[in-house]
Parts: structure tokens; C-alpha cells; sequence
């Protein structure tokens, strides 16, 4: 009896544990953008992930392309920290 | 120790290795698919993947899933160990990929993981890693069993 528990029980309850879990830790941040400018000068977006904000000490880049908050050169850059 | 005593610790070991791979992947699984549209957009990102990347936003939670029925059935155990460990070698292997090559670096790793840096994953990986590769060592054989 121990055995089966042991063998199928636990692993059910730690399975059902890890997907409450899931959910419990899922962040409800919204997707933010950033936008860069191609080689042909037009603007694209590209998720940003959450080490980029607007405070920190080195640009947020993608194909060594600085990442912006909106599709226009004056907008803020999207930074991150070291 | 006696034989019987040292058998009884591995199978204690590789059992408590297994609930931990079970917890592991269940975790990973459900944090993509609960963030499908991140983790569609952040795959689309990777150059090498971008083609692949609406199969692989179902393709990978399910692989995870299934290694998590082969772990959780006791005499597919083994399989699903040695699924466990290649499905990580080839996470870490894209892990260093991203770090090291890549022109930029997403974040693909959901809920708690998502706290970790790109090398301190590398890290946990490494450590799941052995951990897979003891338990495939400890794991009694069928004759042992009997």
C-alpha cells in the first residue's frame, strides 16, 4: 500500500502541485514592445523582455539596433541594467 | 550497508529525482502554454527558430507533458529519464547559443524562472542535468527489482 502511494499517488499530487503553481506564479505584466529601425530604415517590433526598461545603465538592443518605446527616434530608449 | 539497505536508498533517491523532474517540466509546460502569445513572439525572435516557431509553441509544452507520463508511469521511468536529460541538453545547448552568440537575448523561461538570468539558468540547468544523469545511474534495473 505504501509503495503504491509512493509510486502512484505522489507523483499525481506533485504534478497537480506544479500546474497550480503555474498559475499562481504567472506574472500579469502585459506584452511590451519595442521598436528598432531595419536596414532600410523602417521601423520594427519585436517583444521586449521584462530586463528592459526606461532606467539603466546600458541600451537594450536588438541586431545591435537600439530599442525604442515607440516607432520614432525621439521616443525614450529602452534600457536595462548591467 | 547491506545489499537490501543500499538497494532500498537508490530506489528512494531516484523516486524522489523523479517527482522532482515531474515537478519541473509540469511547471515549465503550464507556464507556456499559459503564456502562449509571449512565448510565440519571443520563439519568433530566435533567428534559427523563427520558421519553426508556431509548431514549436505547441510542439514543446507537449514534449515536456509527455515526459512527465513517461515519468509518472513506473515502468517507463527510465525512459522518461533519458527523455528528461536529452530535452535539457538541448535546452542548455540553446541556452548557451543565446548567451554566448546570439545578437539578442529574449526571455523564454516562465512564472519563477523568469526571475533568473540567462547564466544562473545555464547553472540550474547544469544541476538538472547531473541530477538526470544520477538518477539514470541509480535507477534499479528490471532484475533488481524482482
Amino acid at each position: 500500500m505504501k509503495t503504491k502511494v509512493f509510486k502512484s499517488v505522489l507523483p499525481l499530487l506533485v504534478m497537480i502541485l506544479a500546474i497550480g503553481l503555474s498559475f499562481a506564479t504567472q506574472s500579469p505584466t502585459v506584452d511590451q514592445l519595442g521598436y528598432f529601425q531595419n536596414s532600410l530604415s523602417e521601423w520594427q517590433s519585436i517583444v521586449v523582455g521584462p530586463e528592459c526598461g526606461l532606467t539603466g545603465d546600458e541600451p537594450c538592443l536588438y541586431m545591435d539596433k537600439q530599442l525604442y518605446t515607440q516607432p520614432d527616434i525621439d521616443s525614450p530608449a529602452f534600457l536595462k541594467n548591467h | 550497508m547491506s545489499y537490501q539497505r543500499k538497494h532500498t536508498v537508490q530506489i528512494i533517491i531516484t523516486n524522489f529525482l523523479a517527482l522532482l523532474f515531474i515537478f519541473l517540466f509540469s511547471y515549465a509546460a503550464l507556464s507556456k502554454l499559459i503564456s502562449y502569445s509571449v512565448f510565440k513572439d519571443q520563439l519568433t525572435q530566435v533567428p534559427f527558430l523563427a520558421f519553426a516557431a508556431p509548431f514549436l509553441v505547441w510542439a514543446i509544452p507537449g514534449v515536456e507533458l509527455l515526459v512527465v507520463v513517461l515519468l509518472l508511469w513506473p515502468s517507463l521511468r527510465r525512459w522518461g529519464i533519458f527523455s528528461f536529460l536529452g530535452l535539457m541538453l538541448m535546452f542548455t545547448g540553446y541556452l548557451v547559443y543565446t548567451v554566448y552568440f546570439s545578437p539578442y537575448t529574449p526571455c523564454s523561461c516562465g512564472g519563477i524562472i523568469s526571475g533568473m538570468s540567462w547564466r544562473s539558468h545555464i547553472l540550474f540547468n547544469l544541476l538538472f542535468i547531473l541530477l538526470a544523469v544520477l538518477a539514470l545511474l541509480l535507477e534499479p534495473t528490471k532484475s533488481l527489482e524482482k
